[in-house]
């Protein structure tokens, strides 16, 4: 806590100790008048001067602050209740009833808050606890609001359809995982609220609406001082000086327990590599390449680049390969000086790019070079193009910027987009991934650059639009000469593309060299464990379950209602499919396709379901795509496993050895089970999800997409897990986008399309389009080109 | 396929009946208020005419002044004749209140436009300076003077402001609307500084936000400079997000100008409404209080549209 924050606290403290034992302190001395001590100026008899009654200042202060306690507390308390209440009622409920709350809370919002409090002080006669009541009558509806806003939000995370999928009733989500979640918020607004009902008690008192004199009142006060504002300006300055502070104080002081509450969520884990720069020979690089030697990267302290050496000749394509975390997009950052302005970054080493040197070249030279010699296109998360402007403008700005010699037009058509002139009009949040990344491709050749580097340019992306990615990437690499370096961790990808391959570990290079020689003999050990995650032997083969059916669902239907006026959607247009006992049956298809509802109708969480679904257990679990989010963020692994056995009704005598076995068949140990979720790898993540949904002992578990958040060292690692538990564990519905990650695991491939199953595999020849597409996408990324060389589908 | 009936046509239109509906409960909620409050204008005239204060004077003039009809009548026929302009008789003045409030809006409307405009220019130098400042020292400033100025209450701002500039150095008129726009610097600032800091506030956090998103990292690594990233980008962005915070604090203006007015003495509606208020003054109360209302509701409602028109995201959730 930093000295301010403490200096708030004691102000506080020091209000609601006046506030609570005033009259014990002044003894009543406040309405004391002495006319023969009138406006006497501050000194050691009375410390703030006296005023015009000759009534000591001092005392008057710290008496004037009951009133404004007693309105605080009044307010606060009336905020929580109503406001509080009005939100989880409206969030938690939803429906016709949200709607009308909605309108209740717009109806007191649209009133003018000083106005009614006025119009109430006025009526119901001017007092303290009048203006209270007044007060706490219109200042709730932001209460409602942020609190309606968070339940609502948090009912529909996955981590609370994941306690109720494991049996757990309404009220425990409500008071043990949404309610605590709502402290952050609602503190930083009641400290808001706090400073504002001081400011207004005391204007009401000027309006003549609150306590009257010769009560003591920090706005009767000032309003009594005024005609002494040159004479005594003490009389003046102390009361002011008293509302001001305490209400600065309160902002203050909810700022940082607002951030408080909330911990976790905003901090990000540094890593912080240390050990002296690898002093690697560059090979010397003439033209328009880029070499990277020796960089340091410091942010905020902590080294994240611990000297990087790595050469892309020009013309050539570079794969930066590594775990996630291990430096890779931190390298680019910091040569292009990227780093947003208030990260302390520091960088050292050199990056020469066509011969500019950018390392120490300030932040005009750096601009010069960025877009124009080199290009960089970050990961796309959704949010890497300018939410508010339509395509073609963001295309022309750029290419004006660069006086490029390409429209927007010509960019959109050099990226592979169809119908650049309908594109051009639409906004980022209209595309469709693929097509974003297109966009942003397009965005980065606007300046004709000598190098591009793209990073991660196909992770948001499902297998079939990733071929075109990569295809697009190699054709604009053919046609323009540009110099390449791509920045990934799917090996597959970078043997698809690269002529040379950089291996990063722990923010530095460990291997590099040609693509074919590093990847058929891998020298250091994270490039072996990277090459064996891109290549993962096939499952030893072995008979099909056939047990007693034990799930069936027949002709299931969702359909969405329209937004905005549009026709409804069709989620799901009627699948049928049985799960064996003992059985791992996928449902792979491309993003849209209705795999998601599909896994959501079968868990029974999708409201909008028709048709049946027989099950011949009890329990049915879902593991949700998003590990981040599938648990609470407050609750550490340890607890969050042992309210998922309680709700299995295990005897609580029992819990401690079924958590330690839980952890252990996910391979993870002890010392995980006290982190929360924000503490732990991806990896580590998905495996606490994992034991949480087997904690309920399921008899089907269905994993959406399990793996496409991890990257690839961890997707192997757990994909081997995975494999280990058939048999012994439940059946399993496997959905992902990727059909060579779910044939390592599934008996059975169900192939889905437009909200149908339309093939399966591994029978008949005849293949729909969507499978022909599936098993290319699966080609392409699976065999190292090493021992396929130009295999490339047409 | 449903039928497509809309466009923006629709959802103003749609917006509009909401913010009628609005404006009519608001009606019967401070109609509900006055009718459970103590005493009435019949009292206040009777006090004033003087002479010994009796329950049988009270009740003559109540039911001179149609107080003592049943209250659903007296609001039907209020709503009534509100419709065709007539919006009754101040007892205090005796005059036609809808001509009075019309002479009142004028005032009220310059000094709210006036300290909307200090309030904008204010909220965007804060934001701005927070975020664009390479050094500690002038964003530490400006963060402890914003909140130094929503911490301090409009009037007692007010009593400063006129001691300095208007007593000590004489460079404004003290009180009322003589001397044109000299009359209006020091409402506008007390009005608008502290909307201001509040505005700054909220657009600062914002545009801290929004400088972490990548497409500002895409527009850097595309060659732009920081302060286009930071203007032509960021501060759309921020603002759009911003603009239902803004509307509300905007809209709370309207409640300002009672304090203002009162401090400044500015014959405004402001004014009006407390001294209706004062005087237990029924039909002058509820057509200030209502008009005041009015303001609050379409600024909210513009800025809702203003937020919708400008960021497509925004549409389904406004």
């Amino acid at each position: 806590m930093r000295v301010r924050h403490a200096v708030a606290a004691g102000t506080v403290a020091a209000f609601v100790v006046a506030g609570v034992a005033g009259p014990l302190l002044t003894g009543g001395r406040e309405r004391r008048t002495d006319l023969g001590r009138a406006l006497l100026a501050p000194g050691l008899d009375a410390w703030l001067g006296t005023d015009h009654l000759g009534r000591d200042e001092l005392v008057r202060v710290v008496a004037g602050a009951r009133g404004s306690v007693v309105a605080v507390g009044v307010v606060l308390l009336m905020c929580l209740l109503l406001g509080g209440g009005v939100g989880v009622v409206a969030g938690w409920r939803g429906g016709l009833l949200d709607r009308a709350l909605l309108r209740l809370v717009d109806v007191v919002t649209s009133v003018p808050t000083l106005l009614l409090g006025l119009v109430l002080a006025g009526l119901l006669g001017g007092g303290p606890v009048q203006v209270a009541l007044a007060l706490g009558l219109t200042l709730w509806p932001p209460y409602a609001r942020v609190v309606r806003t968070e339940t609502r939000l948090r009912r529909g995370e996955p981590s609370n359809q994941a306690l109720r999928l494991l049996g757990a009733g309404p009220a425990r989500i409500l008071l043990r995982h949404i309610l605590p979640s709502l402290g952050g918020p609602v503190v930083v607004l009641l400290g808001i609220t706090a400073a504002e009902v001081i400011v207004a008690v005391a204007t009401l008192s000027f309006l003549g609406l609150g306590a009257q004199p010769p009560a003591p009142e920090w706005g009767t006060m000032l309003v009594e001082s005024r005609p002494y504002l040159s004479t005594a300006p003490w009389l003046f300055l102390a009361p002011a000086t008293a509302v001001a502070a305490v209400a600065v104080a309160g902002n203050l002081l909810a700022d940082r327990l607002g951030g408080w509450f909330t911990h976790g969520t905003t901090r990000t884990a540094g890593k912080s590599w240390t050990g002296a720069a690898a002093k690697t020979a560059a090979a010397p690089e003439p033209g328009g390449g880029l070499r990277i030697a020796a960089l340091t990267v410091d942010v905020n302290g902590a080294r994240v680049v611990a000297g990087a050496t790595l050469t892309a000749p020009p013309g050539g394509t570079l794969a930066i390969v590594g775990p996630s975390g291990s430096g890779k997009t931190m390298t680019v950052l910091g040569a292009l000086g990227l780093f947003p302005p208030h990260l302390a970054a520091r960088v050292g080493g050199s990056a020469r790019v066509a011969g500019h040197e950018l390392v120490g070249l300030g932040e005009a030279g750096l601009r010069a070079v960025r877009g124009r010699v080199v290009a960089y296109v970050p990961q796309d998360v959704g949010s890497t193009l300018n939410p508010l402007r339509r395509v073609g403008a963001q295309l022309a700005s750029a290419v004006t910027l660069h006086s490029g010699s390409r429209s927007a037009r010509e960019l959109l058509a050099l990226v592979g987009i169809e119908d650049p002139e309908r594109v051009a009009r639409q906004r980022p949040g209209e595309l469709s991934g693929g097509m974003r990344q297109r966009v942003l491709l397009a965005l980065a050749l606007a300046g004709e650059p000598q190098v591009l580097i793209a990073d991660e340019p196909t992770s948001a992306l499902d297998a079939t639009a990733a071929v075109g990615v990569v295809e697009l990437l190699r054709r604009i690499q053919r046609r323009l000469g540009t110099t390449l370096v791509v920045i990934t961790h799917e090996l597959g990808m970078a043997a698809r593309l690269a002529d040379t391959i950089a291996v990063f570990d722990a923010g530095r290079v460990v291997e590099s060299g040609p693509a074919s020689t590093v990847l058929s003999r891998p020298g250091h050990a994270v490039t072996r464990s990277l090459v064996a995650a891109a290549d993962l032997p096939d499952p030893p083969a072995a008979p099909p379950p056939s047990g007693p059916p034990l799930l069936t669902a027949r002709d299931l239907r969702v359909t969405y209602p329209g937004r905005d006026r549009r026709p409804p959607v069709t989620a799901l247009a009627g699948v049928g499919l049985t799960v064996r006992r003992g059985e791992v049956v996928a449902v792979v298809g491309n993003s849209g396709c209705g795999k998601s509802t599909l896994a959501r109708a079968l868990a029974g969480i999708e409201p909008r379901r028709a048709g049946t679904v027989t099950m011949d257990g009890q329990r049915i679990h879902l593991v949700f795509q998003d590990p981040a989010a599938a648990l609470d963020r407050r609750q550490a692994v340890g607890p969050a496993l042992d309210e998922a056995l309680q709700l299995h009704r295990v005897p609580s005598a029992r819990i401690p050895a079924r958590r330690t076995a839980l952890l252990e068949r996910v391979g993870l140990t002890g010392a995980h089970a006290e982190r929360r979720p924000w503490q732990l790898s991806g990896g580590e993540r998905q495996r606490a999800v994992l034991a949480r949904a087997l904690a309920g002992e399921p008899d089907l578990l269905i994993l959406d997409e399990p793996v496409s958040a991890l990257d690839s060292t961890h997707r192997a690692a757990f994909i081997r897990l995975l494999r280990q538990l058939r048999g012994d564990g439940p059946s399993m519905l496997l959905i992902s986008h990727d059909l060579g990650v779910v044939e390592q695991l599934a008996d059975r491939v169900l192939v889905m399309h437009a909200g149908r199953i339309v093939d399966e595999l591994p029978a008949g020849q005849d293949r729909h389009p969507v499978t022909r597409d599936l098993l290319a996408a699966r080609d392409y990324f699976r065999h190292l080109p090493t021992a396929d060389p130009e295999g490339v589908p047409s | 396929m449903r039928p497509r009936w809309g466009g923006p046509v629709a959802v103003v239109a749609g917006r509009v009946a909401e913010m009628a509906a609005l404006v009519l409960v608001i009606s019967l909620v401070s109609f509900g208020l006055l009718c459970l409050t103590r005493g009435d204008a019949a009292t206040s005239v009777v006090r004033e005419q003087g002479g010994p204060v009796t329950q049988e004077r009270i009740a003559a003039e109540r039911h001179r002044l149609g107080l003592d009809l049943p209250p659903h009548e007296r609001y039907v026929d209020m709503l009534g004749r509100a419709v065709t302009g007539d919006l009754g008789v101040s007892v205090r003045t005796g005059r036609p209140v809808a001509g009075e409030v019309v002479e009142r809006i004028g005032p009220t409307l310059r000094l709210a436009l006036a300290g909307s405009l200090v309030a904008v220019l204010l909220g965007l130098a804060i934001g701005l300076v927070e975020n664009a400042a390479t050094g500690r020292v002038l964003p530490a400033v400006s963060r402890g003077l914003s909140l130094l100025l929503v911490s301090v209450p409009a009037f007692a701002l007010a009593f400063a402001l006129v001691d300095q500039f208007s007593v000590r150095l004489g460079w404004f008129p003290t009180q009322g609307m003589a001397g044109g726009l000299r009359a209006l610097v020091l409402p506008a600032l007390v009005l608008g500084l502290p909307a201001g800091a509040a505005l700054g506030r909220v657009l600062s956090t914002r545009l801290r936000e929004v400088m972490a998103e990548p497409y500002l990292v895409m527009a850097r690594a595309q060659g732009f400079s920081r302060g286009a990233c930071l203007l032509r980008t960021a501060l759309p962005n921020a603002a759009v997000t911003s603009l239902v915070v803004a509307g509300n604090i905007l809209a709370a203006l309207g409640t300002g100008t009672l304090v203002v007015e009162e401090v400044f003495g500015w014959p405004g509606l402001g004014s009006y409404l407390i001294s209706a208020l004062r005087y237990r003054d029924w039909q002058p109360l509820q057509a200030s209080v209502l008009l005041l209302s009015v303001v609050v509701i379409v600024s909210r409602g513009a800025s809702l549209a203003l937020a919708a028109l400008v960021d497509p995201r925004a549409r389904s959730t406004a």
